[in-house]
Parts: structure tokens; sequence; C-alpha cells
């Protein structure tokens, strides 16, 4: 079972590895929002960095995971269906996107940080936070690119269908992230934190639960 | 037509007629809309007018008495009362030099009462400046405790200052919210069983109920928005509900468009369904989430009085309930004659 | 009545929305309800025209 997930995922790390030009195109992504950004606003305070990082980071994961079920179309997607476990596939997609997510919006933390200047105080929670966040952003994307592979003009889709349901996880973040740069100060983190992966939990067991509906048809 | 099919429907329309009547028909209880005064320093004789609203002054005018009260242990009696009507009058206080509080601004309600309305108050009517002695000395012109008549017992709505007759709308619009959760749920559990059975009538029924869904947002919000904006002054707040709604609406429009966008009926109903009880599971959480972060994020926005079961008092549970309930009966009712439609449609096209 | 204090002068005056205890914000919100009930009904008595229609023109 996990050997079969491992290597799933190391199938669409190897594919996204050799292509090369998907990585820099993310990478450049991360730079050119973080800098645009930076070029109309100039001095951010803190209390808009925030909110400001949390919608690149948003972005650039819709960006990153809408292409995850692009190749498994037509003929190969047949010949998955026959060979595995759908529930194996939609496991390993959502890992590999938590590693994608993860690792992007870590750079995008270090660019932005780097040409905006850092506000964060707490560096060790920040850096928790937008663990938890990649987990629970990429879990929902990838289950709502899924629905969304099969149509056209899939990329405005995947926006329209997810954004709604990234807003429990986006609040949470934006709360539990404005106290690691310090503009609140709260007492309740644990608490918050634990909602938050209550919350990855009930999307994760939803989307396996849902998947083999969608595969099978 | 056969009423043992079709009572829910009379059963919707009758309760939905109640809640109209009652909820227009029984009055406000009496109530202070305002006084002329909202300042005064210790020691000052006050003429002040005040405005009542549903009160009978002059009716009641044999046994009228008006006080200034700080805790339950501090009253001032208002002198010299000149009567103009029911709703208006004018009345004298005149504020001891010491008051028995630690604080050096004394927030003071206004308490009336007469014969035919009962006690009633005004929170925080006046703010008393004064320098703060903490010894209570016990002067002549003030009271420790006073008698509070008991009003007639007319079934009557609570008089709340800025709502006024608008708390009426909790009849009105607050049910609607309930309705799109109620309808909404209705969807979901149909999409639940059309993934189970894959029987077509359960994917159009499931369709059918989101579109009545959207319609019982819309105008939630709608008459939200009317209702906030005179209240509060703006047409949105940081309320619950109100963002709640707007996020329902923003994934049932998304799942009309992915159903347009799929062509297919057997995925159209597969993928709209996955998407549905999906989406609808992500709503949920907001109801805790939500309350959560109002007060972090949004200072001084938390708190919001209309809305909370504590506001509710009996003679107004007595319209509220039933109202939802009737909504969602004539909800129900609206959905199913539109997959009514749906179905006779499908046949017509596939003959 | 010159007693009267700017108060009542205020309630007295206050536009057509906030007379009578704001009670036409109640007529409002009902209205606007039935607007979009009837807009419902609107629509639905189209969509059978248009299958009325339909099943004239296979006959």
């Amino acid at each position: 079972m996990y050997k079969e997930i491992w290597a799933l995922i190391k199938k669409d790390l190897q594919l996204e590895w050799r292509s090369g030009q998907a990585w820099s195109s993310s990478i450049l992504y991360v730079f050119t929002t973080a800098f645009v950004v930076y070029i109309t606003f100039i001095n951010i305070p803190a209390n808009l960095w925030n909110p400001l990082f949390w919608i690149i980071i948003l972005f650039t994961a819709v960006n990153s995971v809408s292409g995850s079920f692009s190749s498994e179309n037509g003929s190969l997607r047949l010949y998955y269906y026959t060979l595995m476990d759908p529930v194996k596939l939609m496991v390993s997609k959502t890992i590999y996107n938590v590693l994608v997510v993860t690792f992007l919006s870590f750079l995008c933390f270090a660019g932005f940080a780097f040409i905006t200047g850092n506000p964060v105080r707490h560096l060790g929670n920040f850096l928790l936070v937008l663990l938890a966040a990649g987990v629970g952003l990429s879990i929902t994307l990838t289950f709502t690119a899924a629905i969304a592979a099969g149509v056209k003009r899939k990329t405005s889709l995947l926006t329209i269908l997810s954004f709604p349901l990234l807003i429990p996880t986006i609040l949470v973040v934006l709360k539990l992230s404005a106290d690691a740069i310090g503009l609140i100060n709260d007492s309740t983190n644990n608490q918050d934190l634990i909602t938050l992966f209550a919350l990855d939990i009930l999307l994760l067991g939803l989307g396996i639960l849902l998947f083999p509906f969608l595969w099978k048809d | 037509m056969n009423i043992k099919k079709h009572w829910w429907k009379l059963l919707g329309v009758v309760i939905v007629g109640y809640t109209l009547v009652a909820g227009l028909i029984v009055p406000l209880k009496p109530g202070v809309i305002g006084v002329s005064h909202k300042n005064a320093n210790a020691g000052d004789s006050l003429r002040m007018e005040v405005v009542g609203y549903n009160t009978h002054f002059e009716k009641g005018k044999e046994d009228l008495k008006l006080w200034l009260k700080g805790d339950t242990t501090f009253f001032i009696k208002g002198q010299d009362v000149a009567i103009f009507d029911d709703n208006t009058l004018e009345v004298t206080f005149v504020i001891p030099a010491m008051l028995p509080f630690d604080q050096s601004v004394v927030e003071l309600s206004l308490l009336i009462q007469n014969g035919i309305d009962g006690p009633f108050i005004l929170p925080s009517a006046i703010f008393v400046t004064h320098s703060p002695d903490s010894v209570r000395v016990h002067t002549d012109e003030w009271v420790e405790k006073i008698d509070l008549e008991i009003g007639s017992s007319v079934m009557a709505f609570p008089f709340r200052n800025i709502l006024k007759e608008t708390i009426r709308n909790t009849y009105f619009h607050v049910p609607l919210w309930f309705t799109m959760i109620f309808i909404l749920l209705g969807s979901v559990f149909n999409a639940i069983k059309y993934l189970r059975t894959g029987i077509t009538i359960y994917d159009e029924k499931s369709s059918a109920y989101a579109t009545i869904g959207l319609l019982f947002g819309i105008l939630g919000l709608l008459t939200g928005a009317v209702w906030a904006k005179n209240t509060w002054g703006a047409y949105w707040s940081f309320d619950i509900k109100q963002n709640m709604t707007a996020i329902a609406l923003l994934i049932y429009f998304a799942y009309f468009v992915l159903r347009g966008s799929l062509e297919e009926s057997a995925q159209k109903g597969k993928v709209s369904a996955v998407y549905n009880i999906f989406a609808f599971a992500t709503l949920i959480p907001l109801l805790y989430i939500i309350p959560r972060l109002t007060d972090s994020l949004h200072p001084g926005s938390g708190g919001n009085p209309a809305f909370g079961g504590e506001d509710l008092d009996n003679t107004m549970r007595m319209v509220f309930y039933p109202a939802i309930i009737g909504w969602t009966l004539l909800a129900y009712w609206m959905g199913n004659l539109l997959y009514r439609w749906q179905t006779v449609k499908n046949k017509i096209l596939f003959q | 009545m010159n007693l009267i204090l700017p108060l009542l002068a205020v309630s007295k005056n206050a536009d057509f929305l906030n007379s009578i205890g704001k009670i036409y914000v109640v007529v409002i919100v009902i209205m606007v309800l039935f607007a979009g009930i009837i807009t419902f009904l609107f629509r639905l008595d189209q969509k059978i025209t248009q299958l009325e229609n339909q099943i004239k023109n296979d006959e």
C-alpha cells in the first residue's frame, strides 16, 4: 500500500523534475507576484503584510495544483483505472501537492520577506502555520482539481470552485499568522491549530470517501 | 386534490400566514426613544424631556413615577412632571452632589412606571460626572429601594431602542437563513442518495433544492441589507449568518457553473453531487470558526444585538420558530415544483 | 409647547423610513420577500409555457 503511494509520488516528482520548466515557472510566478505587490505598495505595514502574503500563497497554490490531474486523461486514465485503487491515487496526489505547495509557500515567504522586509516575530510559529496551511490548501485544492479535471477552462473553474471552500482554512490561518507576526496576542492559539488540523482531517476524509465516485465513470 | 398527500403544503401556508399576522399585529412593549440630556454633573438640577414609544403618560398619569437608577440601590425621584401627551413629558431630576459610586463617570438608567404600562427602562440614559467618593453617605436626595408595579400583561414584543418596530424583521428575515440551510441540507441529502443509487431523480431533486437555496440566500441577503442599513447604518456587518450566506451563494453559483460546463448527464450528476457534499461539509465548520475570529480580526465590531438566541423572549419565540418551519415547508414545495418541471421536461425531450 | 427640545423635533421630522418606529423597514423587507417568491412563480410559469408549446409543436 505505502509502496504504491510512494511510487506514484516519486513518478510525479520525477516527471516534474525532468520537465524542469514547470518548476521554474512556479518559482518565477512566486517571485513575480511578490515583486509586483512590492512595487505597488513599496512600504507594507505588518497588518497589511499578513493578508497580502496569504493572498499570494492562495494564488500560488491554485496555480500549482491546477495541473495535477491533467496528465491522467484519456487512455492513461483508463490504464490507471484498471491498474489501481482510486484512494491510493488520491492520497498520493494529495501528498505530492502538499510537498509542492509547502515548498512554494516557504519559497514565497523567503522571497516576500527578502523584498518587502520580514515582520515575523515568532519565526517557528510562523513556519508551523505555513506548513499547516500548505496541508489544508493542498487537500481542498487537490480534490477540487479532481472535480474540475474533465472540464474545459479548467483554471478559472478551479478558482471559483475552490476559493469559497478555502475560506475556513484561510480565516484560521490568518489569525494564527497574525499572532506569529505579533499583530494580536492570543492565548487560544493551540485551540486554533487543533481546529485547523481537525478541518484538514475532515476534508481529507471526505476527499477519500468521495474520490472513488469521481474516478469511475 | 387529495388532502392526505398535500397537507404539508396547507400547513406551510397556514403557518406563514400566522407569522405574518401575528408578527405585524402584536404591539411593542412601551419604551423610551430618548431623553434630551445625555450628560450632567453631580449637583445639577436637570429639566429633562422624555420621549416614549407606545407609552400612556397621559392616561396613566395618576400613578406615573420616574426614577434615575444607579445599580440596584440608588434611585433619584423625578419631580414636577409636566405631561404633553401620551408619548412626551418633561421632568426635573435633582442630582445630589454626593453619588455612592467609585467611578468618576456614572451611568444612570431612566426607569418609568405607571399603572397602564408597568415599569420600563432606558438603559444608560444619562452620564453623570462627579468626583468619586468611596464613602456611601446617604442623603435625603436618593433612596435605596422602590416598589415596582406590574403592568397589564398584554402579549407584546420587546422594545429595543435602535430596532423599534424593525424587531419584527426577526420573523421575516432571519427565518430565510434557516430555510436556506435546511433546503441546502435537502440538496446534499439527495446528492448522497444519488451517489449511492445512481437514480437520476435524486440528482434532479438535488439541483432543484440547490436553486431554491440560492433564491432564499439572495432574499436573505437583500432583506438583511435593508434592515442593517436602517438600524446600524451599513449594508454589511461582519455577521456570521450574513457571511455564511455569502459563502453559500458563492459555492452554489460555482455548483451551477460546474453543472453547466459538464455535458454528459451521468458525469454531470456524479461530479456535481460530489462537489455539493464536499462544499456543504466545508460550510458547516464556519459556524464554529467565524465567531471565534470576529473579535480578534475586527475589534469593536463583535456583538450583534439583533440575532443571537439570547435576544429572543418567549413572545418572540411563539412567532419565530413557526416562521422557520413555515418557510421551510414553502421552500420544499417550491423545490418540488421545480423538480417536477424538470422531470416532465426530460420526458418530453426524450420521447 | 415651546419647551419642546430638539429631540422631539428630530423624531417628528424624521424621514419616511424612520417614521412610526421604522415600521416601513419591515414593510420593505416583506415586499422584497414577496417579490422574490413572485419572481420564482413567473420563472416557473415561463418554463411551463415553454413545455406546453413544445407539446403543441410535437402534436
